[in-house]
């Protein structure tokens, strides 16, 4: 049996890219990026007696990291939501394609809580029940957001090419 | 099929969340009915757009190994928690014991008076208290005191 610094060292290694790049993509700089990163996994070594009852480690790694970002976001009182994230403040690229610009419109008016939803599923590619867990709510609400997205997404997509034709 | 269940597979197929055996059915079945795979590539073209902006590259920076320096700063927080509570049951502990001897040092210098009372009185009042009361014990050395005092009295006499 791995011993615990041991088992956490095997955690920092698989996950603490993803877990930077996901922070680094909420965050307003890279240091308090790297300092969230930190205080995530300062939280995982005090809930070190927790470790073996953990089942889907990487989804556990998401909502500790979550919650860093929200507690760090609610201590600096910063207008800035959790939802909201790199790509809604990040500069617009050069639009080669209409449809990608038309897309990140439709994604800044969906829902948070589908947005977010969505996010974890597109962007880190988490499974159904590592949502569920990251978000803590029953995987059948995870598939009714995401469900509901995909439809907003798409009818506001197919919107301007109703009008159009 | 019916348009709710089969608009759920088309969902969960666009997010690549289908299972391979339900996946090779739902093709068959796209094969025969172009409207609603005219439906499935809409969605699965949704989610490629959604997905391209949302995965659109991170800052990286290599993150060097801190879990070594994470575990110390944790055990630095425990001994610094129990420094803390030590320090606070030393002082709590000092503070008792600075404040029970003056009560000890003004008892010596003026002790309870030790009653008088008939010890048939007496006796119905100590069986009367609680077995472990303070009163008990006062009026039981008050009688024994009493007692020893009579008979020192008596022998004196003989």
């Amino acid at each position: 049996m791995q011993s615990e610094p041991g088992l956490i060292e095997q955690l920092y290694r698989q996950h603490s890219g993803e877990l930077y790049s996901y922070l680094a993509r909420r965050c307003p700089d890279t240091a308090t990026a790297g300092d969230l990163l930190q205080e995530t996994f300062l939280q995982v070594v005090r809930q070190t007696d927790q470790l073996p009852a953990v089942t889907m480690p990487r989804a556990w790694l998401f909502g500790i990291a979550r919650h860093m970002l929200a507690r760090h976001y609610r201590r600096q009182r910063d207008p800035l939501p959790v939802a909201q994230t790199w790509y809604e403040s990040a500069p617009e690229p050069a639009a080669k394609d209409d449809r990608l610009a038309a897309m990140r419109e439709a994604i800044r008016s969906l829902p948070t809580e589908l947005r977010d939803t969505l996010e974890l599923r597109l962007e880190q590619e988490l499974s159904y029940e590592e949502i569920a867990h990251v978000l803590d709510i029953p995987i059948g609400t995870v598939r009714s957001r995401l469900h509901n997205a995909v439809r907003q997404l798409r009818g506001t997509m197919t919107k301007p090419e109703e009008t159009n034709s | 099929m019916k348009p709710d269940i089969l608009e759920r597979l088309l969902m969960d197929r666009a997010l690549k969340r289908l299972d391979p055996d339900t996946e090779v059915l739902l093709a068959d079945y796209l094969a025969n009915d172009p409207a609603v795979a005219t439906q499935a590539r809409e969605l699965q073209e949704t989610v490629r757009l959604a997905a391209e902006i949302m995965r659109s590259p991170a800052p990286t920076v290599e993150m060097p190994n801190q879990i070594h320096r994470l575990v110390w700063r944790h055990r630095a927080e425990q001994v610094f928690a129990l420094a803390a509570s030590f320090v606070v049951g030393v002082g709590l502990t000092a503070l008792v014991i600075h404040a029970n001897p003056r009560r000890e040092n003004m008892a010596a210098v003026n002790p309870p008076p030790i009653a008088k009372i008939q010890p048939a009185l007496v006796k119905s009042r100590i069986e009367s208290l609680p077995f472990w009361s303070n009163q008990r014990m006062y009026l039981l050395a008050s009688a024994t005191e009493q007692s020893r005092s009579k008979s020192d009295a008596n022998s004196k006499e003989n």
